[in-house]
């Protein structure tokens, strides 16, 4: 039995970490969520309602991108190096990218937490506050200090992502007549469409929110931010999910007990999101009245089409599953799903994570319709529907994955299997009663970011059932879920703290059918990222333009630039001097 | 035993998003379930499935088998 920290010690201490500082975002971010169901549904309130926006920022930067974007970077690390069987070029250079996403993270956090104090400090003559939501975008202002971080945090993903890139080119020298292993494809083609797709926020932070906050511009465009945002936030969704598809396409069947059904099929699934991953943000903007119907029908046909790569992962999976239950023995059209290894939290926390995310196709499929998107729009459905997602299939995913991971990177076993196995059944059933009654909710009109659901001369009508009791099916849910996370960290930490001993072997999922069935043009990433180039410019460069056509890059009439001009003529005066001489 | 105890927790597990929806698809049928009639039923509903589970042969299908 070879553990991955036997083969690659040096690496997997950076994998360690990078999974404990997923975890410790995990700690707190948890504890945030408890208390907001229990706020929103006026069962207990700690916090004051003007700090709920606060824990709810604080809830979703740290799950949905810390918690997420470290266990990603983690699971890639691994992937590179296990399937090309190569170490990073440079240890000190990893711990150069990791270093700036701690850095970059804390930075956020601190703005973040500094809203909780009744008299923030001043930082740079501005009070240190950033209670503007995972969703960042103008109107809503945040210290400097917040954009500043983020753009660091997302600048170490990138320098990630070219170290995992070198490493492949590095193996590519060397092998060139091989075909990338699909744990190496699977990672390089998430990381393209992250660089494509970050790009957008990084353009709206750096140019836009950033010297709003700083006060260098008077006024920015506010539905230019929203659509850089967009931009990158829904692609940011399968930067999330595509690692979860990796441990689905690689792990799952090996753990069955056989092979991933198609090679070929799970490449062509990485490429799509390659393409498509991009070009569908602005389905989150249907109801923004300054982007024409005719280009939100076009992102929603391209939304429409990312159905199809995660139709192909339910098949490709689902057949992988039957094929090693059957090598177990399993016979007959459904009895074979009993000899699957249900005792292992990593399986069945893997396989359950995959069922929540069939119920949230469903329910993106409705958010995803241009006309029936109006029903459910900023209403709590939307909260259920991403529970689901980023909730489940990414988060369980991502947890039940660590009771593999843990192990390889510290060479312990795993402290309590039947621990592991209770956990992730909690947190399915937990997931089930709050997104089931979010869904509910939203259905009724009940809004989503707000401490204060409950107006004052109006009532929600529970179709069936009260509010009151979809309510305390939330906070049944919620509960749930944060006894499942302690015993979450409770497993991890005590598999830590064990002593060394008898893992598993550090190996994925074997083909039936592999990757010399697949035409070699689905490695050519060049060409796919060439795709993806044009349909971003076909959905987003007539809606951009008319969006600054009409409010300007800096709002109306571009009155906020002018304190950009002067430094621009400085310098347009020096070209003008060099160029004379 | 018919299903491992691993598999039968599962079951459970996988039983209660149908009985949590079973009020809306009574409502369909003009049956108005309160929660508590509700929960009756999705604890009979659970124990059945035990009982079925505990009761029985598993034909060769049951515990799995070590991998």
């Amino acid at each position: 039995m070879t553990s991955y920290i036997d083969q690659f010690p040096e690496e997997a201490r950076l994998v360690k970490a990078a999974m404990v500082s997923a975890f410790l975002a995990l700690a707190v971010g948890a504890t945030f969520g408890l208390l907001q169901v229990l706020h929103r549904t006026g069962m207990v309130r700690v916090l004051s309602s003007a700090d709920y926006y606060t824990a709810l920022t604080a809830h979703g930067v740290l799950l949905a991108l810390t918690f997420t974007i470290f266990f990603l970077v983690a699971l890639f690390t691994w992937g590179i190096t296990t399937s090309l069987d190569r170490n990073l070029p440079s240890m000190r250079f990893a711990w150069g990218w990791y270093g700036t996403m701690v850095v970059g993270a804390l930075m956020a956090v601190v703005a973040i937490f500094a809203g909780f104090l009744t008299e923030p400090p001043t930082l740079l003559g501005e009070e240190l506050s950033a209670s503007v939501l995972f969703t960042f975008y103008a109107p809503l202002q945040a210290h400097p200090l917040f954009y500043l971080g983020l753009a660091i945090f997302v600048i170490g993903t990138w320098i990630a992502g070219y170290d995992w890139f070198r490493t492949y080119w590095a193996w590519k020298r060397d092998n060139p007549d091989e075909r990338t292993p699909l744990p190496a494809f699977m990672a390089l083609t998430t990381m393209l469409f992250w660089w494509l797709s970050s790009a957008g926020v990084a353009i709206a932070i750096v140019v836009f929110l950033l010297p709003w906050s700083l006060g260098i511009v008077d006024s920015v465009n506010p539905l230019l931010t929203r659509t850089l945002f967009w931009f990158f936030g829904h692609a940011v969704v399968y930067f999330w999910l595509m690692p979860a598809y990796m441990l689905w396409y690689i792990l799952l069947p090996k753990l069955s007990g056989g092979k991933l059904f198609s090679d070929p099929l799970a490449r062509v699934v990485f490429v799509l999101f390659l393409l498509l991953s991009t070009p569908t943000g602005i389905h989150h903007q249907y109801m923004d009245p300054g982007i024409a119907e005719g280009f939100k029908f076009i992102v929603m046909v391209n939304t429409m089409f990312l159905l199809l790569p995660s139709l192909l992962t339910a098949f490709t999976v689902v057949a992988s599953m039957e094929h090693g239950a059957r090598q177990r023995g399993g016979t007959g059209k459904l009895r074979w799903l009993g000899k699957l290894p249900w005792r292992d939290p990593v399986f069945t926390g893997m396989a359950l994570s995959g069922l929540l995310f069939a119920a949230a196709g469903f329910s993106g499929m409705i958010n995803a319709g241009m006309n029936i998107n109006y029903l459910v729009h900023n209403t709590f459905w939307i909260v259920g529907h991403f529970h689901l997602t980023v909730g489940t299939a990414v988060a369980l995913t991502f947890m039940a994955g660590s009771y593999w991971f843990i192990p390889q990177v510290t060479g312990k076993p795993l402290w309590n299997r039947t621990a592991g196995l209770v956990q992730v059944l909690l947190w399915f059933l937990g997931m089930v009663f709050m997104s089931n009654a979010m869904h509910r909710a939203g259905l009724l009109g009940v809004p989503r970011r707000t401490a204060e659901p409950q107006y004052e001369n109006f009532a929600f009508e529970g179709a069936i059932g009260s509010v009151g009791e979809l309510d305390a099916q939330v906070v049944l849910g919620g509960t749930l879920l944060a006894i499942s996370t302690i015993i979450f960290l409770v497993t991890i930490v005590m598999t830590m703290l064990g002593d060394r001993g008898e893992v598993p072997d550090n190996s994925y999922a074997g083909t039936l059918s592999g990757p010399e069935h697949s035409p070699a043009i689905l490695d050519n990433l060049k060409l796919w990222t060439a795709i993806a180039l044009v349909l971003i410019v076909l959905a987003y460069s007539l809606p951009l333009a008319a969006i600054v056509q009409r409010g300007g890059l800096f709002g109306p009439g571009i009155d906020g630039i002018t304190r950009v001009l002067p430094p621009i003529d400085t310098i347009g005066g020096l070209v003008e001097w060099v160029v004379g001489r | 035993m018919r299903i491992d105890p691993a598999l039968l927790l599962v079951v459970l597990v996988l039983a209660v998003p149908f009985i949590v929806e079973l009020r809306t698809v009574a409502a369909w049928v003009g049956i108005d379930l309160s929660l508590l009639q509700t929960a009756i039923i999705g604890v009979a509903i659970l124990g059945a499935i035990v009982v079925w589970a505990i009761t029985g042969d598993s034909n060769g299908n049951g515990p799995e088998s070590p991998s």
